[in-house]
């Protein structure tokens, strides 16, 4: 009996034993194996997907709203993008916010960029076309261009990555910003020249030669100035030409707001390349950030920027309705700002559960139809990063600085303004009047959409600009230092020496 | 005949184990009177002839000495009480002489051998009819006890119990009390009542000297052990009327520090700490926790069944446990059944708990009113549109209309007195060879803030069973039930904690004293707000009326089975296989809230604070199979141990969750009852692995000499090639002082305890991720281009690792353990303990786009001293006879140290550099308040702020002349200086007394936000903010009031104004109990009935003036710890 118990037990035991050998080989069940992928288009396409999802990083989308709040456009009363410590001049390399945001979220699109490359150079697949090969580099190198003029515009110099990186060459050093723009302009003219000619709304989503075209411009335009303010004409000229072949392919949308709204973006013929997302899966929280929380509060200066019908401003207008400001006014200031609560007709009315420090919201993007705005709210306008109203402006700011203001400039700006029904420009303007006129109307016509803070750096401005701002909750102060913003002092840490801080922050 | 029946006894007494000879020689002489006694007329070899008349008994005695040739041994003086002697008897025998001799004399006499020894008469017994008591002693494990002294109290009577364990005795009446006692064993005194069958169970003393302590895969007598264990009885934990396990063990061992995060039921964040914080990765500082030798939960654990907890605190101890072990190991025993009949106890206790203490808010809405607008004003809000108008303000503070014009204290509203009602019943008993112990328990434990509760059930089967001699084998099984009520979360966060309780509390925080919750008109309605410039987060108590909960559910059943073959006298075998499966299905649900205006009763808003159900199901699934030959013998002094195991586990993971966003009927709470418009679901699955070879080695010279090694091989499924394998040795050498000759020779008898030990040894720590060696591609970055339909990305996100390996912990101990006088004892711990090669996440530049992989990088040191004194005594006379009381202190110094983390990081207000403990403070110094314009002017300039007086005054740190972030410095306070305990237990004649106080010195918490910082969404400032400064108060502790998170940077930022010192001195727990007489409660058929009272966290000592300073870290608002007063009661049939 005894023995009959123990032979038992060992029996049993060793079995377990036994069977356990291969008990430590274990995979994971929801992930892939890298050595499993990168096998057929299929997976190239899904590769590609993450790669325009890079794109999707508040910074870049919903938050472009909060870039206008490190300018004298707005106020972000949750410090969203640290922007209040970088208009009080508390600005430093350990600030974060978008900062780092930025910087860290740039090299993670540019990483996807590069091993998408890496991957498809690798890849000899026969499914893959030659023709299509070059149309997923040039989709991916756009977007690779994207992220170092983001990168450009506000660091200057800095690291150029265009290989995977691992751990035993992670440390790099700055290029100088030179290098950097010739690497953007190599990128964007490889786009040009091998992605599709149709529009970027024919185009399935994708980037098109045309939104390739538009980027260049913005880039060579905020190249042109330099450190100075003053513009190369040479570049200004390449500015010119690129505005006007788009300004020949697309057409103004109809509604000014229909731009930034779900049901009216698609196939809207103004817009030249977009970052999307798509309800319920994939969201960004427009509405609820900018219609219930208004965490973007426009400042009463920005307000006052909006001209009367009659095309004069605010104040000097005698249709200036002190009683209600928003009567007689240039009818973006509707489309643009809320005064204390969101409306849009009868039914159509939000109370942001947040207070409005200035009294003010921003209107511009958010959806009527998904009224209430809350913290389910489901919302999926598409982030809108280039469009005809910015070429039409950069087209008349460089032909104005080229020529001086001719027929064309003034027939740009009076398209533009046609479209809201504001008057034309009078006739007669000098250089320097018409120029004033375009920097105003770029204020006004692209309100909130990041561009501003591009604006005052590159026309070198932002010191007498911001530091004259009154009308914040916050005290205004701008320091030259702030024309390029400090590289995150995390990075500078890990680099060990490698990596130098910019100028004055040390 | 007389020699004849000293021999029997003789060999009697030869039969009994050693130990027992020593008692038997104390009651020698009592036994050889009561023999005499028994033989009436003994009778002798020698014949005497003696005539004397009126004789002295000195001459008598002479006479017979002389004629028998007996020596005679008497006290002269006393002899001198003798009456004179007539005797007249011709060759008689002696002892016929002897009798008549001392007939009527007041002495008696012995004889022995060829000796008469006279002796004071013993007092005769007034004969009266004795009642006859019989029965049976037998020790704890149900063990006969021969050899039991019993007396009859007060009287000279007694016997002892026979080889079988039972006696026989007779007393005069019920009113006796019988004391029984024997060497080793805690003395019982029984009265008598009407019972004739008195059986006893007599409960060892537990001396330091014979305690057994449970150790890794076995036990180990305590004097024998050469590790660092720290052991506390279940009996000692239960002492605590709180739902938690783990909390339960707060205080009661050196070098384990526990630390109740919060008194939130079912969701107490209890941290354990074994000498400190191991690594700053990942992987963690939690020790492993195995209850009966598998790792399993406290959580799950009925606090009732648990007989001993053992901390093995050192690598020589935690080492079998490989690579596990690094933060030390905690083992759980559980209450074995007792052979015997079926007892059945019953213990319940019912509590009430309340805050330890709560927040005193500004609660007058004219006083919130003015310092409103003062903030404002001086935050530079100016416009009357965003302040309350001084009419308004009069109103409030005038009018006797509090309905409209109300001071509403909305802490009050949501904190409350909350019963807990905790019930269990235990079945013991069995026969010789099967044993049971059946446990039942349920807890009931509402929260004592509103809307949060847990219930729980458990059952325990513990059986054992001897087949024969050889093979014993037994079940453990648990089940349990919990269910967590909480404030409804946030959907997508699948953690546990999801701050619910945090947010319930801010929300009422934040509201204003001058509305309430309810509008005023009588429709039910819920407030959003009075006027609308006021600040402030949801409605609280709309909140918790319409049910926006989350129920969180979870089983738990751990199931074990084992069997011991005892081959022969040196070889056993052990095996165990334990399943354990756990799962936690949650469910939340919120939909929106309307929220009116309190003055005019509108519509305001409609809050949505993330609508819809979530639905969640977790489980884990771990299976165990381990089994060790244990090899023991012993020669000339020699003692020898040896084991080798092996173990193999697994555990698999999985979750399932699903979300709709619509619910059109509100009652409707199930998945299918939501829109399919927007639903989600996400699930996933992952495993681990690890096999293991175990063995120790145990050597001993005559218990003076004691040297142990142990060693561990892992094999982890979570490491690759020839890094799966890690070994990890430990070694250990004991001294005991004490056993050596020479010291023995010296005769110390007050010293019964010294002993010396030291080890040395490694652990492992593999609790990173599951497949961290491979490279992987993440499903992450879906995008829709065409605005219909989302394409799947795929993206690599992060650099892998192959190389990776385990975290190894090397640990060295020297102890000491000292018992003097018997009583008090000592042991103290010296430890230096270094973490190397932390699994944690590399540093990598933001360039390479890809996060870190873990690597084995970075070097943590934990330094520090450990004491726990204990003295226990047992009163023997005097009035206070009978007092056993216990005392004891325990302490406890840790020191961590980052000695290599590689590139300083600085977090929000923490920074990570070399040198420094890890996570230590670091932000602006403030030295004060800025008193006038012309301090203002003279100071340097701080960052770009226009400061005014009343504004905090930061230090310039590197002096130069302007402050800014580069002044920011470390402050010491991150952890802990000292840890201690003081604990004192006293019985006395039914009634027992327990106390314990904890407290924790030279510790810091960072808080702002709510509760800190005036007006943080409009929530009403703290009464010290009367005390703000002003131009005409000008306070040097408060400054100017400002605007909650409006206010401007130079108020709120990152500075020791808001780092608090934390630490405290509590008394964690006193529990007083009477125990009725068993005399009384036998006549209902109760064997034991105790009732007691227990208060937990009863008053505290501190300066931190925030809630309560024992909390889960630093931040904002926490749930507040309980007090607690509660009443119980144990009963025994």
């Amino acid at each position: 009996m005894k023995n009959r118990i123990i032979i038992t037990i060992i029996l049993i035991t060793s079995l377990f034993i036994g069977a356990c050998k291969k008990a430590l080989d274990l995979n994971p069940a929801d992930q892939i194996a890298t050595s499993t992928f990168y096998k057929s288009k299929a997976d190239f396409d899904e590769a590609l997907a993450a790669v325009y999802a890079s794109l999707q990083p508040e910074e870049f989308a919903v938050g472009i709203g909060f870039r206008d709040g490190f300018t004298d456009n707005g106020y972000n009363q949750f410090n969203s993008g640290s922007a209040k410590d970088f208009v009080q001049g508390n600005f430093n390399p350990t600030t974060g916010g978008y900062e780092t945001a930025i910087y860290n979220d740039s090299y993670t699109g540019i990483a996807r960029v590069n091993l998408f490359l890496q991957n498809l150079t690798n890849y000899k697949g026969a499914d893959i076309s030659d023709a299509q090969r070059k149309v997923y580099e040039g989709e991916v190198r756009f977007i690779r261009a994207f992220f170092y003029f983001q990168l450009y515009s506000i660091y200057g110099d800095v690291p150029l990555v265009l290989q995977p990186l691992n751990l035993s060459n992670q440390k790099q050093p700055k290029v100088p910003a030179a290098q950097v723009l010739t690497q953007i302009t190599t990128d964007l003219d490889y786009s040009i020249s091998n992605l599709n000619t149709a529009t970027y709304y024919a185009n399935g989503g994708h980037a098109a030669a045309s939104s390739a075209k538009a980027l260049k411009a913005r880039v060579l335009l905020f190249a042109a100035f330099g450190n100075t303010g003053t513009p190369d004409p040479a570049m200004l000229t390449q500015v010119r030409d690129l505005c006007l072949d788009l300004m020949g392919q697309y057409k103004l949308s109809t509604n000014f707001e229909d731009i930034f709204r779900d049901a009216t973006q698609k196939n809207n013929t103004e817009i030249m390349f977009s970052i999307n997302f798509l309800a319920p899966n994939n969201t960004a929280p427009w509405d609820m950030y900018y219609g219930d929380w208004d965490a973007c509060a426009p400042l009463q200066n920005m307000v006052d920027a909006f001209e009367c019908t009659d095309g004069q401003p605010y104040g000097i207008s005698p249709l200036t309705d002190p009683q209600n400001q928003f009567n007689n006014r240039d009818p973006r200031l509707a489309k643009t700002v809320y005064n204390d609560s969101v409306y849009f007709g009868p039914g159509k009315v939000h109370h942001p559960s947040n207070l409005r420090p200035t009294g003010y919201g921003i209107i511009k993007f958010l959806e009527p139809n998904n009224i209430p705005y809350g913290f389910s709210t489901l919302s999926q306008q598409d982030a809108v990063i280039l469009r005809l109203g910015e070429v039409m402006l950069m087209y008349a700011e460089a032909q104005n600085e080229i020529a001086g203001p001719d027929a064309t400039v003034y027939k740009a700006m009076a398209d533009l303004r046609a479209r809201v029904n504001m008057p034309a420009y009078p006739a007669g303007y000098t250089q320097v009047q018409m120029r004033d006129r375009i920097r105003h109307e770029r204020r006004v016509e692209l309100a909130f959409e990041g561009l501003r803070h591009y604006d005052l750096l590159r026309w070198h401005i932002a010191g007498p600009v911001l530091n004259a701002v009154q009308t914040s909750l916050i005290n205004y102060h701008f320091e030259d230092k702030f024309y390029h913003w400090p590289l995150p002092q995390t990075e500078i840490d890990k680099s060990g020496g490698v990596l130098v801080q910019n100028p004055d922050y040390n | 005949m007389y020699k004849k029946s000293i021999a029997i006894r003789c060999k009697e007494l030869l039969c009994i184990p050693l130990k027992l000879f020593l008692i038997m020689k104390l009651s020698f002489l009592l036994c050889l009177v009561s023999i005499l006694q028994v033989s009436a007329a003994p009778s002798f070899a020698q014949k005497i002839s003696l005539d004397k008349s009126n004789a002295s008994l000195s001459e008598a005695l002479k006479e017979i000495h002389q004629q028998s040739g007996f020596n005679i041994f008497y006290n002269a003086k006393m002899l001198k009480k003798a009456v004179p002697v007539n005797v007249h008897l011709q060759n008689t025998d002696l002892g016929e002489v002897l009798k008549q001799c001392f007939k009527d004399q007041p002495f008696g006499y012995i004889i022995n051998n060829n000796t008469i020894v006279v002796i004071p008469k013993p007092i005769e017994t007034r004969p009266v009819q004795d009642i006859v008591i019989v029965g049976q002693v037998k020790d704890e494990k149900g063990v006969s006890l021969p050899g039991v002294t019993i007396k009859v109290k007060g009287t000279n009577t007694g016997t002892q119990t026979g080889v079988d364990g039972s006696y026989k005795v007779s007393v005069t009446d019920n009113n006796a009390v019988l004391v029984f006692s024997f060497v080793g064993f805690v003395s019982q005194e029984i009265p008598v009542g009407n019972q004739t069958k008195i059986d006893v169970v007599l409960k060892e003393k537990t001396s330091a000297l014979n305690e057994i302590v449970v150790v890794g895969y076995g036990t180990q007598k305590k004097v024998n052990l050469t590790g660092s264990v720290s052991s506390v009885t279940g009996e000692t934990m239960n002492k605590r009327p709180v739902v938690n396990t783990a909390s339960m063990l707060e205080g009661l061992a050196p070098g384990v520090q526990i630390n109740t995060g919060s008194g939130e039921p079912g969701n107490e964040s209890v941290s354990i700490r074994i000498r400190g914080n191991s690594t700053f990765s990942g992987a963690g500082s939690d020790p492993l926790i195995l209850i009966d030798g598998v790792p399993g939960s406290f959580n799950d654990l009925n606090p009732t069944d648990v007989e001993n907890v053992s901390i093995l605190k050192d690598a020589a101890s935690a080492a079998i446990y490989g690579s596990r072990a690094a933060n030390g190991v905690v083992l759980i025993t559980t209450k074995q059944g007792k052979a015997g009949q079926m007892s059945v106890t019953y213990n319940g206790n019912l509590g009430y708990a309340s805050p330890t203490k709560m927040y005193k808010l500004v609660t007058n809405s004219a006083q919130y009113m003015e310092m409103f607008n003062q903030a404002r004003i001086n935050s530079g809000t100016t416009d009357p549109n965003s302040l309350y108008p001084q009419d308004q303000i009069d109103l409030y503070r005038n009018s006797a209309d509090k309905l409209h014009y109300p001071n509403t204290d909305w802490l009050s509203l949501i904190f409350r007195t909350a019963p807990t009602q905790n019930h269990n019943l235990v079945f013991t008993g069995g026969n010789e060879k099967t044993t049971y112990n059946v446990s039942l328990g349920y807890v009931n434990q509402d929260g004592i803030e509103r809307g949060f509760d847990y219930k729980r059930y458990n059952a325990r089967i513990n059986l054992t069973s001897k087949i024969n001699d050889h093979i014993k084998f037994g079940t453990n099984v648990l089940l349990k039930s919990g269910t967590r009520g909480a404030v409804a979360g946030t959907p997508s966060s699948p953690s546990n904690w999801d701050g619910s309780s945090m947010d319930l509390f801010l929300s009422a925080m934040s509201q204003a004293p001058t509305y309430g919750p309810y509008l005023t008109d009588g429709s039910g309605h819920y407030t959003y707000k009075a006027y609308d410039f006021e600040y402030n987060n949801k409605n609280p108590i709309a909140v918790l009326d319409q049910n926006f909960r989350r129920i969180t559910n979870d089983y738990a059943v751990n199931a074990q089975g084992w069997f011991e073959v005892q081959f022969n006298k040196d070889i056993s075998w052990y095996t165990k296989g334990a399943v354990n499966f756990n799962m936690d299905k949650y469910k939340d649900f919120k939909a929106t809230l309307d929220e009116y205006n309190f003055k005019t009763n509108q519509l305001e808003t409609s809050l949505d604070l993330g609508k819809g159900l979530t639905d969640q199901d977790e489980q884990t699934v771990y299976t165990n199979l381990y089994s060790y030959l244990n090899y023991a013998h012993n020669f000339h002094g020699h003692n020898i141990k040896a084991q080798f195991g092996y173990s193999i586990e697994q555990s698999k993971y999985q979750y399932l969750q699903g979300y709709r966003k619509n619910f059109p009927d509100l009652d409707l709470q199930e998945l299918n009852a939501g829109g399919s418009d927007i639903q989600n679901a996400y699930g996933t699955s992952n495993q681990w692995a690890l096999m293991s070879y175990f063995g120790r080695l145990n050597y001993d010279y005559k218990g003076r000499y004691l040297l142990e090694a142990n060693i561990r091989d892992d094999g982890s499924s979570r490491f690759d090639g020839a890094n799966k394998w890690g070994v990890f040795p430990s070694f250990s050498a004991g001294w005991r002082v004490t056993e050596e000759p020479f010291v023995k020779a010296m005769n110390l008898t007050w010293l019964d305890n010294f002993k010396l030990r030291g080890s040395w040894g490694q652990l492992g720590n593999q609790n990173v991720g599951n497949y961290p060696y491979q490279a992987l591609l993440n499903l992450t970055g879906n995008y829709s281009f065409d605005n219909s339909t989302l394409t799947t990305g795929v993206a690599q996100q992060a650099l892998n690792n192959p190389i990776i390996k385990w975290e190894t912990t090397t640990m060295t101990d020297i102890g000491l353990d000292v018992t003097i006088f018997k009583n008090f004892n000592l042991t103290a711990d010296w430890y230096n303990k270094t973490t190397s090669d932390i699994l944690r996440q590399a540093q990598v530049t933001a360039v390479v786009g890809l996060s870190a992989p873990t690597i084995n990088d970075g070097v943590m040191n934990n330094r520090g001293i450990e004491l726990g004194l204990s003295y226990n005594n047992v009163v023997s006379d005097g009035a206070l006879s009978g007092l056993a009381y216990n005392v004891g202190v325990n302490v406890d110094h840790n020191r961590n140290k980052l000695v290599k983390f590689g590139q300083t990081e600085i977090g929000d207000y923490t920074i990570n550099q070399n040198g420094q403990p890890w996570n230590s403070f670091y932000m602006l110094q403030v030295t004060g308040i800025f008193q006038s314009a012309a301090e203002v002017a003279s100071s340097p300039k701080q960052f770009s702020d226009s400061t005014l007086p009343g504004d905090l005054k930061y230090k310039d740190v590197n002096g130069d002349g302007k402050i800014d972030q580069n002044d920011r410095t470390i402050i010491a306070g991150a952890y802990p200086k000292l840890n201690y305990s003081f604990n004192l237990s006293a019985s006395f004649k039914g009634f027992d007394l327990s106390a314990m106080m904890q407290g924790v010195y030279g510790v810091k918490s960072y808080v702002s936000g709510w509760g800190t910082i005036p007006f943080v969404q409009g929530a009403s400032p703290t009464t010290d903010w009367l005390d703000a400064w002003t131009p005409e108060h000008p306070s040097t502790t408060m400054p100017r009031l400002y605007f909650g998170q409006s206010a401007p940077d130079k108020i709120g930022r990152r500075s020791s104004f808001f780092l608090q010192d934390a630490s405290y001195l509590r008394l964690k727990n006193l529990v007083f109990g009477y125990t009725i007489p068993s005399q009384v409660t036998k006549k209902i058929g109760i064997d034991r009935l105790r009732v007691y009272f227990a208060g937990d966290n009863m008053f505290t000592i501190t300066k931190y003036k925030g809630l309560d300073p024992e909390r889960y870290g630093n931040g904002d608002l926490q749930y507040p710890q309980n007090k607690i007063y509660s009443f119980g009661v144990n009963v025994s049939f």
